[in-house]
């Protein structure tokens, strides 16, 4: 057949043809002429196109005050988790990248990360919220610096709480009232994820803790399960629901859709109500109060790879993006809070509805618990399921069953 | 000649007997050089691109590993406690149950489906393109899309809901109940490979000859009978791939879950597939070692099915 | 001729049945479509309110992202894939199927036993000896390994099982050696199954995302799902916007399948429900 020796030829030609220029093309032939000049390249996941823009504001502003040194994005599209060990296994791992606070202590144990105190100053370090520094901290040494952080806040719709002459609640007594007079004419009270990430906060409020001291698991207690309890006692009265239940995706949409009066959600919900539910007038409050405050913190960190072979410059890359001319581009474009404290100010001046996440802040812990992190969160989810399905009744009861599962 | 199969002519050679045993041996060396080099390029691939990687991820099951430890060949060796500590892990357990009853529910219901509609898109009806087309669709449309779209028709208020509400039937909301999520997974994947396996026969179909058909209609056979002794005895080689595939895709199971459960096989594990728990433990747990031995063992159950679907099919003897 | 007789009534059944199925076929792409171009603060109702729908998140990705590049990128790669594999695996699958060599059953157990290995426990490794190769971020790297397909061999394979063989012998006869045969005699014959793995090769390498987004970390080399996937956000996402990638995406596979399907011609009058 012709035609079908013509297409193998045209396969070979063009297999041939890429294979020269595929090479070629990836190379990097720029950075021959100056040989001062080092490529860093900075590992992140795939962002909104407004972070997007922000990363690159900020990468444009380092490039500028640093010619030497050269910021390459690599953003990682698919399961981040999965492509970074891809990459760190075959030793192609970005100078500097992206870690979320709850992996961190995989990290730090594995050696994957380097302690970056010889290249910072101590009294900069102080500038940074202790609570976030904390979770990036092993042995007295720190190895990443947190870029931005977000604590969980109540976001409630103001027209509901007009209608109904409800008050801002403060207290889990006044929540609760407030849940039961907002429930009605289809809409709960309050929308509320089968999520730890959701439901930690009530048990910190309760008094109770996730791990001790000694970083050994803590739930399985009194306090931890009144804090359980509450929060799925909403459901049981029927105040509030799950997302899935209300048949939206996630908390944030409940609210853009009306679907409920209030959410526990962080300062992402702000853009993503912007376009998503634009005319819904809500606002934002401190988490209310148990026996006492309590908050999760979400923060991410730079890190810098083990791996690295341009060390000063990478400690320069993550110095400037996490520095104050960087934070104080995180501050105004609004989308998370910027982790020093004197950039905090410049946040809540522009944005002075916001302050509640800011607040929320020193009665925070951060979503983190030691090297086995992923493994207590899926516990954690399956004790809170457990509750909401009706598999287990007794709140202390699901906690232990989770703690076993531990052991 | 024609009518000597290829196998006679290896028998008689074998024996030695033939009167030309010269041109039989010949003749087997030349099939020997074609076989093999047909076959290269796949045996070069697979050779350089796959085996490696086998051997590597082989190894790693009698380890204790994570990609954040380094060097391979120093992690510490813990012999076969990883396949010990599945058989004793509960949700590893529960993972194989769902993915069998997975199985057992999609891989019968997609292919019979599939041969009907491609029955139905081979024979002389109107608009047979876009039938044809209609069907082929969900097979491109994307997991995210379908799944997206099937929590939309599967929510407490959604379209689906609303109707069973007409015969009574309570409202659930299907990804988020512990006892329906599986089988909306099943749902979703049936609906979107049906038109995989529907090209398939359709192409399958495409060998049979017309005459056989004509025989049978003079002969005065219905519709039906030409179907159970024509079609699928002629289908055999077409009905057998299909099977083996699509067992092998059922076992294999893992976006349609990572989808609906975001990734964590909830509730309660209600969606829990093996190769969704295997990539939870490698990539989030930092687990590899574990994983890898999972993965192995799920090899060795759908080898098994295989060889089992394959004497029931008498592959090997047909040549 | 019995056109008029009590045939009708069961072929209003019949076209009812095959109508329903391609309704329930296509309703999740045409609601896709619809989301795409509702605005963001719509999408989860189910109603459609005609004055809101737009064109505009196909004008923002199209302005926003270099699309023309990312779909070129996904079109080469694309294209060379499933030539690649319709050519090896069509001569792997003929062997396997025809040609009584020593180590052919053990070749094709093989075949069949790599299938069966979660990609997901060997796609490390895999990676590792690309980056050792250096073809990372290079049409190499996104083409080469993928050239052939145990599931395209296993389908060749079966599908010469099943193709009559007195042609063949035929030619044999006739002096014609091994790859005169295969390519002068078997390919043409077997146009429907190479049009079958050409279709199920395209699809699968066109929405292919987890190889081509280790592979290619530059935006100059991503491919099509790749590049839609960079702007997605952690927490949520605008699923307008998502629907809309999805529409341009699914287009190129929709067009190959209209082509390809064309070679299924045959029509067998007694397997439909005529008369």
């Amino acid at each position: 057949m012709k035609k079908l020796s013509l297409l193998l030829v045209v396969l070979l030609l063009t297999t041939s043809l890429l294979v020269g220029c595929g090479g070629g093309a990836s190379e990097d032939t720029s950075s021959e002429s100056k040989e001062e000049t080092v490529t860093i390249k900075l590992g992140m996941w795939s962002s909104s196109p407004a972070e997007t823009e922000l990363i690159d504001n900020q990468i444009a502003e380092f490039e500028k005050t640093h010619p030497n040194i050269n910021i390459e994005k690599e953003v990682y599209t698919d399961d981040y988790m999965q492509q970074l060990q891809a990459n760190i296994a075959a030793k192609t791992e970005p100078d500097v990248y992206y870690l979320d606070v709850y992996q961190a202590p995989a990290f730090i144990e594995k050696e994957v990360i380097l302690p970056l105190d010889e290249y910072l100053d101590q009294e900069d370090v102080k500038d940074f919220e202790e609570n976030l520094l904390n979770g990036f901290m092993k042995d007295g040494k720190i190895y990443g610096l947190p870029k931005d952080y977000n604590t969980l806040a109540l976001f409630y719709n103001k027209d509901m709480f007009e209608e109904a002459g409800v008050e801002v609640p403060t207290t889990w007594q006044e929540l609760e009232k407030a849940a039961k007079k907002l429930t009605k004419d289809g809409v709960k009270g309050i929308v509320l994820s089968n999520d730890a990430a959701r439901f930690i906060p009530f048990i910190y409020q309760a008094g109770g803790k996730v791990l001790d001291k000694n970083g050994n698991i803590a739930f399985d207690s009194e306090a931890a399960a009144k804090g359980l309890g509450f929060y799925y006692s909403l459901f049981e009265k029927g105040y509030a629901d799950t997302p899935q239940n209300l048949g939206v995706g996630w908390n944030g949409d409940a609210l853009a859709q009306e679907k409920a009066a209030m959410c526990i959600e962080g300062g992402w919900m702000i853009p993503f109500m912007k376009q998503a539910g634009p005319d819904v007038n809500y606002g934002i409050a401190k988490l209310p109060k148990g026996e006492k405050h309590g908050d999760l913190a979400f923060t991410v960190a730079y890190v810098m790879s083990k791996n690295t072979e341009h060390k000063e410059a990478a400690a320069e890359v993550i110095k400037f993006l996490t520095g104050k001319k960087a934070q104080k581009m995180v501050a105004e474009s609004g989308l998370a809070i910027p982790s020093r404290k004197s950039m905090a100010k410049v946040f809540t001046e522009k944005y002075p509805e916001r302050k509640p996440l800011v607040d929320m802040v020193q009665y925070s812990k951060v979503y983190q618990f030691g090297v086995k992190s992923q493994k207590i969160i899926d516990e954690l989810n399956n004790a809170g399921q457990r509750l909401q399905k009706g598999v287990e009744n007794d709140p202390l009861k699901s906690l232990k069953i989770a703690a076993d599962n531990l052991k | 000649m024609p009518s000597l199969s290829k196998t006679e002519i290896q028998k008689n050679d074998m024996k030695g007997k033939g009167p030309t045993q010269n041109t039989f041996k010949k003749a087997k060396i030349r099939e020997a050089i074609d076989g093999w080099l047909f076959s290269l390029p796949f045996v070069i691939s697979a050779l350089v691109f796959f085996i490696g990687p086998l051997i590597v991820a082989f190894l790693l099951s009698f380890k204790q590993y994570s990609f954040l430890d380094g060097s391979i060949l120093d992690a510490e060796w813990v012999g076969f406690s990883n396949y010990i500590r599945a058989f004793k892990d509960p949700v590893f357990r529960k993972a194989l149950l769902n993915t069998t009853i997975y199985a057992i529910g999609v891989v019968p219901t997609q292919l019979v489906i599939a041969l009907a509609l491609a029955l139905v898109v081979n024979s002389k009806i109107k608009g047979k393109t876009f039938f044809r087309t209609a069907y082929y669709i969900p097979t491109i449309t994307s997991t995210v899309a379908v799944a997206i779209m099937f929590m939309f028709l599967f929510k407490s208020d959604g379209v689906l809901n609303k109707f069973l509400g007409l015969f009574g039937v309570n409202p659930y909301t299907w990804y988020d109940n512990i006892y329906l999520a599986l089988p909306l997974i099943m749902l979703m994947a049936i609906w979107s490979s049906i038109g995989l396996y529907m090209i398939i026969f359709l192409a399958g179909l495409q060998d049979i000859p017309d005459s056989l058909y004509e025989a049978a209609s003079i002969d005065g056979a219905s519709k039906w009978q030409q179907l159970i002794y024509i079609t699928i005895p002629m289908l055999k080689p077409t009905i057998f791939f299909n099977l083996v595939v699509s067992l092998i895709g059922a076992y294999q199971i893992f976006d349609q879950a990572y989808v609906i459960s975001d990734g964590n096989g909830g509730p309660l594990n209600s969606t829990m597939t093996v190769v969704l728990y295997l990539y939870k433990m490698g990539f989030d747990e930092f687990d590899m070692g574990y994983a890898c031995a999972i993965g192995f063992i799920l090899f060795v159950i759908i080898f098994i099915l295989t060889l089992i679907q394959k004497k029931f099919f008498g592959e090997e003897t047909k040549m | 001729m019995e056109k008029k007789k009590g045939i009708k009534f069961s072929r209003i059944i019949f076209y009812l049945i095959i109508i329903g199925y391609a309704l329930i076929a296509l309703g999740p792409y045409i609601w896709t479509f619809i989301t795409s171009l509702k605005p963001t603060s719509e999408v989860n109702n189910f109603s459609i309110d005609f004055s809101t729908l737009s064109f505009k998140n196909y004008t923002f990705l199209w302005k926003k992202f270099p699309f023309g590049r990312w779909f070129l990128n996904s079109v080469i790669v694309a294209a060379i894939v499933s030539i690649g594999n319709v050519l090896f695996n069509s001569l792997a699958g003929y062997a396997l199927a025809r040609i009584n060599f020593p180590g052919r059953k053990a070749l094709f157990l093989a075949v069949l036993s790599m299938m069966m290995v979660p990609g997901q426990i060997v796609m490390v490794p895999t990676f590792m000896l690309l980056t050792k190769l250096g073809w990372v971020n290079t049409y190499k790297g996104l083409t080469i390994p993928f050239l052939t397909s145990l599931f395209g061999i296993f389908l060749m394979r079966q599908f010469f099982l099943s193709m009559p063989k007195s042609i063949e012998e035929a030619a044999t006869i006739d002096g014609l050696g091994r790859f005169g045969i295969f390519f002068r005699i078997v390919l043409p014959m077997a146009k429907p199954a190479l049009a079958t793995q050409f279709i199920i090769t395209f699809n699968g390498n066109w929405n292919s995302f987890l190889w081509p987004s280790l592979l290619a970390k530059s935006s100059e080399m991503y491919t099509l799902p790749v590049g839609l996937n960079s702007f997605q956000g952690q927490y949520y996402q605008f699923w307008d916007q998502v629907m809309a990638g999805v529409m341009i995406l699914s287009i190129p596979s929709i067009i190959i399948f209209l082509i390809f399907q064309k070679n299924f011609i045959k029509g067998i009058s007694t397997t439909g429900m005529k008369g």
